[in-house]
């Protein structure tokens, strides 16, 4: 007889109005931004396009009819298949039992799993050849890249496990899921883009790398690019097989922005770590030291018995090393700025737009990641002397290459931090008086801030690291402590290479020590 | 100031109609409130005025001031229009001082003019201590607070509050509500505020409009919405109802209280049509000096009492009828068991014969 | 020219005209005209050759001459493509390549100015270009590597038509990407025909051939005893033995026969830019590479065969002479696409 005022509410519509600020075209401003840092992306793309077009057609199919050119996709196929996937399962796993499981010294232990990305793949491939010489081929090779790329995953999960609300998982188990399960089905969906973001970057990573699989001698795409130039100086093959990395690359963009999918984030409850039995402990923590110790310890200890036993340890140039400590200091400092400036607005167009145009801008900026070093560095050198001759061999030009090879590093992880900023705080600013662009920098920005220098610390990190268009781009006379050891290296000189291999480790670390400390977005809080 | 006119608006979301051909005129000063269930649009109708969702179809004005129609909408920097919403949305990186501070430009009247104003506004909310905190710092009461000086800081045209209230415990939405509303009169701000709490918009609001799926239901103030409703489903939205089905002669209904006097809502009953007759249930009261005289009311026996301080519902068993329920004051309460002779002391609403929808 | 060249690969770089760049190629602007040979005091090395041991050689240069030379290091192969990028544009005046291979390509796209007699002249014929665009420096001989502490070098056969044998399954290793090895295999089909060579090829691609990607990784492996024998340079084996003492060293050189493809010398050299035709530094810098002085620098310190005549051969190492096949001609060896071609059909490359 009495109705309750609550009976009479119709069902709950799925998508109550919570996003706003979200309208369907982006702004004109913004799309230029991307537009313009796309078409930097996209310079060696152009480059490969013309090289491999100044053969002929019918060269092009010659060299793409080699058998050997199948098995060379093949593995680069294979290998960053294997890789993503081992390093998605191997970093969530590592993230989820340093953030959910009461662990001793967590925060030293989340370091430590960051280590991995201050080693070069090919200083971890050469630490283990001198330990162990027989290993070749690719298992060795998945193993060794995956170690060293996990903590593109971890650090990223372990960051949005922090953010995660417990209280969905709490609320699966009390509805009889098991933990893997409620995990699954309750935390998982809220990680995934950030699991999926850090696997996007694990496998250009392993698209593109070169130093490891060639210590390996696991014949890739990489190896065949260099065998072109190296030994036939066929930059028409080269490109032709580098076009060929593009495609499987982009196959790989396009398959993330598929998985990715991303939920409104939720108001947080900070889940308290569950404290597990010793022995569920003990068996655990390999699991979390495995990449460190793959990736760090074993190779280091190998260079340091490699260091011990050599006779060319001579009197360290001390000056020397210092100026190598400067410039890559210097331009991977340089590299960062220029990268996560690029990077800003394809990021802040991802986050929030859909479209084809936005794919497409946003694909096309991630290839540059795809490309061996030795690719992007010569598209620069046609770039730089056919537009501006006078920044040739300058740190212009080097350290713009190294924002084209590594923006997407800043990408993949400012479009999340931007992406999780809730559009209501933006139209917040907007009722009170600021433009679109000003509400962006004046809300969004701040609030990414996080995401920002998590990206431009990965930059620093890929940047100190490079050496192939390091070596084509610098100024004359400039070194930086990859070319440095590379130098040592190429001429069986351990004893002399070691300490700036040790640098370049220790330098390297540094960012990657702050990356396991940077608290995501101030989400935390909202 | 001018008055907000809503003329004909349709908002579509996604693929969804989800705001109807809603038109309501909002005179300057008044505070508004906008009344719906859950999913009703209202929030979309607000996102709307406030700029930040384009409309499909009429227009939205200030005065001569065209803000929306289809194709064209005025961005929402440019409306002067304030927005406080649902869980108050504080700036995170920013303190309080400065989250009122936001839109207080930093170059007019230098420094001290915008600490200034700052503080006043922060003693208008009644937070003047505290504007060196940071938003997770404070109560959800407090962020509301914040949130309302941040919208009132640039003297908003109108001001349009989303839920504010309903994150909030009972016993401080009570209190907070109140000083809101008188915080906004005294300022003279226009004000629209959207709820779902039926009691929120009628005890606070000049006027009240009622918005089902979409479309406006009824506007009017908060008196005409609960005693005269356009529908029985604003009747039974608004507040309690006792239904009893009828007959319809010579503007009485014949039913379980006799004939009880009834106004005819949205239709023209014919004498001897089957209605429904709805009372609210303070409409209805124990007269004991009626129980002698058979012909006016119905006599019943109070079944249960639910005492709620300052007044009671009663459930009546009506004798050889339906149990209704009846509220009064706890002055003098009969006790349960007690044999009472009810009566309806104003025009009850007549309704076609027709089951609500919706009903669970 | 220039701008509106700039304007094309500007509206290219946007992605406009992708096409456009072809015609807009550098590379075509003619050689800055012949004269008196011009010298500021200093001149840009490119130089493929490692910076440990090549430096000293260029202190000792500039401290001698007063020219101050900047160098660009880099791996010869990088060097080389980096060059050919740059067309006319470059910024070098020198190239100084770890083999001839790089310098036959850099060559062939005309990159290169011609050298004064008395440089061109000073290493004799077979160790040098033949239309002297660049100058032979050093010489280096393909040797085999073996597994000391599992085979002798009487184990081991004098022909390398041998090593493709059934018994060497998996057991040979060697890097096919390395110009020096193409080298060999280009030698290879110019003394045994065609045919042999792709039958050797075959063979060698059918018989667990061990893959490395370079020189020194192929060595290591030697030494480290993974590998049983190894095709590679002989100057590889010295510098190892340098850093770790030569009684350390598991691995062994074997020498093999004259006159065998398998024992050809290749050549390091140097070439000056065609811009840098007239730069006098230039010229003073490649004609002190091949003076006494400098040679006698690369035996002592890289191990490497001087080709000044009158300069004596590292210690150890059989005379140069006894290397040289009369049947070859160095600058029948620039056809490294065939070679390459034929690596590549089966599955090497």
């Amino acid at each position: 007889m009495i109705i309750a005022p609550e009976a009479v509410e119709p069902p709950r519509r799925p998508a109550p109005v919570t996003a706003p600020a979200a309208p369907g075209r982006p702004p004109g401003l913004l799309v230029v931004a991307a537009g313009v840092a796309a078409a930097a992306a996209a310079i060696p793309l152009v480059y490969l396009v013309v090289r491999a077009t100044g053969g002929g057609f019918e060269a092009m199919l010659d060299v793409l009819a080699r058998p050997r050119v199948l098995e060379y996709a093949a593995n680069s196929l294979g290998l960053a298949a294997a890789v993503t996937l081992s390093a998605l399962v191997l970093g969530t796993g590592t993230a989820v039992v340093l953030s959910r499981l009461r662990v001793p010294f967590p925060r030293a232990w989340l370091l430590v799993s960051s280590l991995p990305l201050a080693v070069p793949s090919y200083l971890a491939g050469y630490g283990w050849l001198v330990t162990l010489p027989a290993i070749n081929g690719f298992v060795p090779s998945w193993i060794l890249l995956m170690a060293v790329t996990v903590p593109y995953v971890t650090l990223p999960v372990a960051a949005a496990l922090r953010g995660a609300s417990g209280d969905l998982e709490g609320v699966a188990r009390t509805l009889g899921r098991g933990p893997v399960r409620a995990f699954l089905v309750a935390t998982w969906p809220q990680v995934r883009p950030a699991a999926i973001a850090g696997s996007l970057l694990v496998a250009l990573y392993s698209l593109s790398d070169f130093g490891l699989v060639a210590m390996m001698r696991f014949p890739t795409l990489t190896w065949g690019i260099n065998q072109a130039y190296a030994a036939s100086f066929d930059r028409a093959q080269a490109a032709v097989l580098a076009l060929l990395l593009v495609v499987l690359a982009l196959l790989v963009v396009v398959g993330e922005r598929s998985a990715r999918g991303q939920l409104p984030r939720q108001a947080a409850r900070a889940v308290a770590p569950r404290t597990i039995r010793r022995g569920m402990l003990v068996a655990l923590l390999p699991v979390v030291a495995a990449a460190p110790a793959v990736g760090v310890a074993v190779p280091l200890l190998g260079l340091l018995a490699r260091l011990l036993e050599a006779q060319t340890l001579r009197e360290l140039d001390v000056a020397r090393l210092l100026g190598a400590v400067g410039a890559t200091v210097g331009v991977a400092v340089g590299a960062a700025l220029l990268a996560v400036l690029l990077a800003l607005p394809v990021a802040a167009l991802a986050s929030r737009y859909r479209g084809r145009l936005v794919s497409a801008l946003e694909s096309v900026s991630y290839l540059g990641h795809a490309l061996p070093g030795i690719v992007v560095g010569l598209s620069l050198v046609f770039f730089a002397l056919a537009v501006v001759p006078v920044l040739y061999q300058s740190v212009v030009v080097l350290v713009f290459a190294y924002a084209v090879l590594f923006a997407p590093k800043a990408i993949s992880t400012m479009r999340a931090g931007l992406g999780d900023v809730p559009p209501r705080l933006v139209a917040v600013a907007r009722t009170l008086g600021d433009s679109p662009l000003r509400a962006w920098w004046r809300v969004t920005v701040p609030l990414a801030l996080p995401s920002v220098g998590i990206g431009a610390l990965l930059v620093a990190i890929a940047t100190m690291k490079e050496l192939p268009a390091t070596l084509l781009l610098r100024p004359t006379g400039v070194s930086t402590l990859a070319t440095e050891l590379w130098n040592r290296t190429v001429i069986v000189e351990y004893g002399a290479a070691a300490p700036y291999a040790a640098m370049l480790v220790l330098l390297a670390a540094v960012p990657a020590v702050i990356l396991s400390g940077v608290r995501t977005v101030a989400k935390e809080e909202l | 100031m001018s008055d907000l006119v809503i003329d004909g608006v349709s908002v579509t979301h996604g693929s969804t109609l989800a705001i109807h051909d809603v038109s309501v005129r909002i005179d300057s000063g008044d505070l508004v409130a906008v009344l719906g269930p859950s999913g009703c649009g209202k929030t979309t109708l607000l996102l709307a005025i406030a700029g930040l969702l384009p409309i499909g179809a009429g227009s939205i004005r200030i005065g001569e001031r065209e803000l929306s129609r289809p194709g064209r909408t005025v961005p929402a920097e440019k409306r002067g229009i304030g927005w406080v919403p649902q869980e108050a949305s504080l700036f995170p990186h920013l303190s309080v001082a400065d989250n009122i501070g936001f839109a207080v430009p930093r170059g007019r009247g230098g420094a001290m003019g915008r600490a200034t104003r700052i503080a006043e506004l922060a003693e208008l909310v009644g937070l003047g201590d505290l504007t060196g905190r940071a938003p997770n710092q404070l109560s959800g009461g407090q962020a509301q607070r914040v949130a309302l000086a941040r919208a009132l800081a640039p003297r908003p045209e109108l001001l349009l509050l989303d839920e504010p209230f309903a994150a909030l415990d009972t016993q401080l939405r009570v209190g907070l509500r109140r000083e809101v509303a008188e915080l906004l009169r005294a300022q003279g701000t226009t004000s629209l505020l959207v709820t779902h709490d039926q009691e929120e918009a009628l005890t606070l609001a000049d006027k009240v409009a009622v918005l089902r799926d979409g479309r406006l239901e009824q506007f009017g103030t908060p008196e005409q919405i609960y005693q005269h409703p356009a529908s029985d489903w604003v009747a039974s939205f608004v507040g309690d109802v006792v239904e009893l089905d009828g007959l319809w002669r010579g503007g009485r209904v014949t039913c379980a209280l006799g004939a009880v006097e009834a106004t005819a809502v949205g239709f023209a009953p014919a004498d001897g049509d089957r209605v429904r007759l709805m009372l609210r249930p303070e409409w209805i009261v124990p007269r004991p000096e009626l129980l002698a005289h058979a012909a006016a009311g119905a006599d019943a026996r109070v079944a249960a009492i639910s005492y709620a301080g300052h007044d009671a519902m009663l459930s009546c068993d009506v004798v050889g009828g339906p149990t209704v329920r009846m509220r009064m004051a706890a002055v003098e309460l009969p006790h349960v068991g007690d044999e009472v002779r009810l009566a309806v002391q104003r025009p009850g609403l007549a309704f076609p014969a027709t089951p609500l929808p919706a009903q669970i | 020219m220039r701008s509106s060249r700039s304007f094309s690969l500007l509206a290219l770089a946007a992605s406009a005209a992708l096409l456009a760049g072809c015609a807009a190629n550098p590379g075509t602007e003619p050689a800055e005209p012949g004269g008196e040979p011009t010298a500021d005091g200093a001149f840009t090395l490119y130089s493929g050759r490692d910076e440990e041991l090549i430096q000293p050689l260029i202190d000792l240069f500039e401290e001698q001459s007063g020219i101050e030379v900047d160098v660009r290091y880099g791996n010869t192969a990088e060097l080389g493509a980096l060059l050919l990028e740059e067309g006319e544009a470059t910024p070098a005046q020198v190239f100084l390549s770890q083999d001839a291979g790089a310098l036959g390509a850099l060559s062939q796209a005309g990159l290169f100015a011609t050298l004064p007699d008395d440089i061109a002249d000073a290493v004799p014929a077979g160790f040098t270009s033949t239309d002297d665009s660049w100058v032979g420096v050093t010489g280096r001989a393909r040797v085999v590597v073996y597994d000391g502490d599992e085979l002798t070098a009487d184990d081991l056969p004098d022909t390398v038509a041998e090593y493709v044998e059934p018994e060497w399954a998996g057991r040979l290793g060697l890097p096919p990407g390395n110009a020096s090895f193409q080298s060999f295999v280009t030698a290879l089909r110019v003394i045994e025909g065609e045919q042999a060579a792709e039958e050797w090829v075959e063979a060698l691609a059918g018989n667990d051939l061990q893959i490395f990607e370079n020189n020194t990784a192929t060595l290591t492996a030697v030494n480290e005893g993974t590998l049983d024998v190894g095709l590679i340079n002989h100057y590889y084996w010295f510098r190892q033995a340098a850093e770790v003492g030569a009684e350390n060293m598991r691995a062994q050189l074997k020498f093999l026969a004259a006159g065998d493809a398998g024992s050809i010398v290749n050549v390091t050299g140097a070439g000056i830019l065609s811009a840098a035709a007239q730069d006098a530094d230039a010229l003073e810098f490649v004609r002190f590479l091949v003076s006494e002085e400098a040679q006698t620098y690369f035996v002592e310190q890289t191990f490497e065969y001087p080709l000044l005549p009158g300069v004596d051969a590292p210690e150890g190492l059989p005379a140069l002479d006894s290397l040289v096949n009369p049947a070859l001609d160095l600058s029948d060896l620039d056809d490294l696409s065939t070679t390459q071609q034929l690596l590549a059909e089966y599955g090497l490359i």
